[in-house]
């Protein structure tokens, strides 16, 4: 209980931060130091809410020299807030959703224990790889989907650069055969792979039709989860167009979404379809999403 | 939405000098705004943030996608050729991680022969590299298909990629572009009609100064011709030295130009064949003044071992036709070189060979050599440039691979291994990153010869000798699968 009560503490004095930054106004935060976001992520590192302490590292990672870092400030802001008002009536909530906010507090899941529940067994397509570094520690993000469950999957894998390596390596492009379990959450998603055996099944596209059954998702998905992260989505038809000197995604009802800002390997994606439309694996949350690989046959590139 | 700009301005400005003021809605949304509202507990701050949480959540949940209207996505042309082969990839994936450009370009015009493509997903990479690399623009546009056209046109970072890119020029650049643009044009112009391009500078030549002068009448190196001659004559008496020697500089490369006549007249009175003798008879110095003012000089004053007779003669051999000396001498081209180099020519009639690029010349004063000219490599055809390489290979070794690898055409198996033998003797020399661009010209077929043949019983540097040769195997067996894979299909 030791640890709840200094999350708790934590909190409380993250709150009167947040507040007193909102009651000075937030237009002078582009003038602030590093100490200023510093010394509230070592507080709640110390108060053992590391969780949060991420959320608040994002916000200071906002590049404030840019046009409309204010929007993106206030969603930040808003959904640590909205974090913070969860743990705070944590016993109010769904026994699911409690799991999800204790875990983006930074309450950690015993994966040993995870790994003793029955888990799902399914062929799953490795659709993508996204890696990421920071202060030498490297974090691997894969993206499955289930041939027969039709079920996503994200595993998450940490290690650090030049002391251990990689437990594991997943090929996008394949697909593994094995029970893979779900971290508890109102809206399963993160997952660890229990088995894991390669095959050789083809990579066939399975998902959804349009834009339209993508929203209809996060909609149903913000009614239980309002912090959610990035999901996976497999669309039937997708093709990466230029409009108002932007890239979008635009579906088979000639609906457009945005590609994620500075999304990588747009190019690779153009060379592959030749800007044709063309089955695709998405990775995004709201308003904007990344490919990861696309269909050009029956079978699945990774870009 | 009105709602969520309100709240963001409301932070901006900061609660402590405005409340977020009440905010109307329809349905739900109004009855969760109102009951924060009117919740007595909550101050200014709290009020904003529970309120932006709930709009948050609202409008999380019904974002909408935008409308394509009429908006036609561009698509490339469908392709005509076969893409290559998986294992054709993984042989140009191998050069690549060994960081090979030479061994990458050496692919794509293995690929671009057969008439195969690069398969798509690989263009964007390829295409990265060659806007660093120059050497792989040519050899991957030929076989990156319609898809690399397009992508290419698409991209403005590949636009360099493009055939013609850069060399783009208005039609009103001649008389309005740049000195570079100008010189370009002019470059061009000569290239598709010499006669029009020449009548091009000379219409405007009283209007540009001496510097702009000298730059534009370089570009009549191109497609250089007789008739050229009598206005570049007129030259010589500009007033600009700039504009002179530039002028002379080019008369100089026509055997038909007075001047070059006038050199000749002076070999030919200096140099005769008596009875099969070639007798050489002093130069009558000083020469006519138009010589010297030609370009060639007197003996300089710290000039030792040599008469200015000589020294002047032998600036006359370089520029005349190594042709016109055999015709005069009466001699076939072999005994000429003989017996003029016998008489201290051969640098003289090299120099002439290469200016008028008599290429024949090159090989029969060459083949008789026992001097090492680096300045030659490339100028004669392969086999006899390798056979003159091949007498140097153990003095020169260095040279040798030098000149060898800034050429184009593969080595043969003899060269190689001379030159193998040389790196042995100096394995700290040479390193594995020295033939990552050399890697193309090496022979597969060394692959299969005992290195004994080469070295024979003689031990140099043996250990690291064994590991460079590794690496350079390494490099040589990339080279010969991506063969294998481009020659057997």
């Amino acid at each position: 209980m030791a640890r709840e009560a200094r999350v708790n503490d934590g909190i409380g004095e993250l709150l009167r931060w947040m507040k007193d930054m909102l009651r000075n106004g937030i237009i002078h935060l582009p003038e602030k130091n590093q100490a200023y976001w510093e010394n509230t992520i070592r507080r709640l590192i110390d108060a053992q809410a590391p969780g949060l302490a991420g959320m608040v590292r994002n916000i200071q990672d906002i590049a404030y020299f840019r046009e409309g870092w204010q929007e993106v400030f206030l969603q930040q802001l808003l959904k640590l807030y909205i974090v913070i008002q969860g743990y705070q009536h944590l016993e109010a909530l769904p026994a699911p959703l409690q799991q999800d906010v204790r875990q983006l507090c930074g309450f950690t899941v015993n994966q040993e224990q995870l790994k003793s529940f029955q888990g799902i067994t399914d062929t799953w397509m490795v659709l993508g790889k996204q890696a990421s570094e920071q202060d030498k520690l490297v974090t691997e993000r894969y993206w499955l989907y289930g041939v027969n469950s039709g079920r996503s999957a994200l595993i998450l894998q940490f290690y650090a650069r030049h002391f251990s390596g990689a437990g594991f390596s997943l090929q996008p492009g394949t697909a593994v055969h094995g029970e893979l379990v779900y971290f508890p959450s109102a809206q399963p998603l993160r997952a660890l792979l229990k088995t894991c055996q390669l095959t050789h099944t083809p990579l066939r596209f399975r998902g959804m039709e349009s834009w339209e059954e993508v929203l209809e998702h996060q909609s149903m998905l913000c009614s239980q989860l309002p912090v959610y992260p990035e999901q996976l989505y497999t669309i039937a038809s997708l093709q990466l167009v230029q409009y108002r000197q932007q890239w979008y995604l635009m579906d088979r009802q000639r609906r457009l979404m945005a590609v994620k800002p500075g999304a990588p390997k747009l190019w690779k994606l153009l060379a592959i379809t030749g800007g044709q439309a063309m089955p695709m694996a998405v990775v995004g949350a709201g308003r904007d999403y990344e490919p990861i690989g696309v269909w050009p046959d029956a079978h699945y590139q990774a870009l | 939405m009105e709602h969520w700009q309100l709240l963001m301005k409301t932070a901006l400005l900061g609660t402590g000098k405005q409340a977020l003021p009440a905010m109307t809605a329809r349905d739900e949304l109004e009855t969760a705004l109102a009951a924060i509202r009117q919740d007595a507990a909550n101050d200014r701050e709290d009020v904003l943030l529970k309120t932006g949480a709930v709009l948050l959540n609202y409008r999380q949940a019904g974002i909408t996608t935008l409308p394509a209207d009429n908006l036609s996505a561009a698509t490339a042309a469908p392709e005509t050729r076969p893409y290559c082969s998986p294992e054709a990839v993984a042989s140009l994936q191998e050069a690549m991680d060994l960081g090979s450009n030479a061994l990458t370009k050496h692919w794509l015009e293995l690929c671009a022969d057969a008439g195969y493509l690069l398969p798509p997903a690989l263009l964007p990479l390829l295409m990265d590299k060659a806007t660093g690399s120059k050497q792989l623009r040519a050899p991957l546009m030929k076989c990156c298909g319609n898809r690399g056209f397009w992508l290419a046109q698409l991209n403005p970072d590949w636009a360099i990629l493009l055939p013609g890119h850069g060399v783009e020029i208005s039609a009103d650049a001649w008389e309005t572009g740049t000195l570079p643009q100008r010189c370009e044009a002019l470059t061009r112009k000569r290239s598709e009609d010499p006669e029009a391009a020449l009548t091009m500078l000379m219409e405007t030549w009283k209007q540009e100064n001496a510097a702009t002068r000298a730059a534009l009448l370089e570009c009549l190196q191109t497609e250089l011709s007789p008739n050229d001659i009598p206005w570049l004559q007129q030259l010589t008496a500009d007033k600009s030295l700039k504009v002179k020697e530039k002028a002379w500089e080019l008369l100089r490369q026509l055997p038909q130009s007075e001047i070059v006549q006038s050199y000749q007249q002076l070999v030919a009175a200096a140099i005769n064949n008596i009875d099969g003798a070639i007798i050489i008879t002093e130069l009558q110095l000083p020469l006519p003044a138009n010589i010297y003012q030609s370009g060639i000089d007197k003996l300089p004053p710290s000039a030792l071992h040599m008469s200015d007779e000589t020294y002047q003669l032998q600036q006359l051999v370089a520029q005349v036709p190594c042709s016109f000396l055999s015709k005069h001498l009466d001699l076939p081209p072999a005994a000429c070189v003989q017996q003029l180099a016998a008489a201290g020519m051969e640098a003289a009639m090299l120099k002439a060979a290469i200016h008028f690029k008599e290429t024949d010349w090159i090989e029969h004063i060459l083949e008789q050599s026992h001097t090492f000219y680096p300045e030659v490599f490339h100028l004669a055809s392969p086999a006899k440039l390798e056979a003159y390489a091949m007498r140097f290979a153990e003095k020169e070794g260095s040279a040798v691979i030098l000149r060898m690898g800034a050429g184009t055409t593969p080595w043969g198996l003899a060269i190689t291994q001379q030159i193998f033998r040389f790196i042995a003797m100096h394995p700290y020399s040479y390193n594995r990153n020295y033939f990552l661009e050399l890697a193309h010209l090496l022979p597969v077929e060394i692959l299969h010869i005992d290195e004994k043949r080469y070295f024979g019983d003689i031990l140099y540097n043996q250990q690291a000798w064994k590991s460079l040769k590794e690496k350079l195997f390494e490099l040589i067996a990339c080279k010969a699968a991506m063969q294998q894979q481009f020659t057997q299909r």
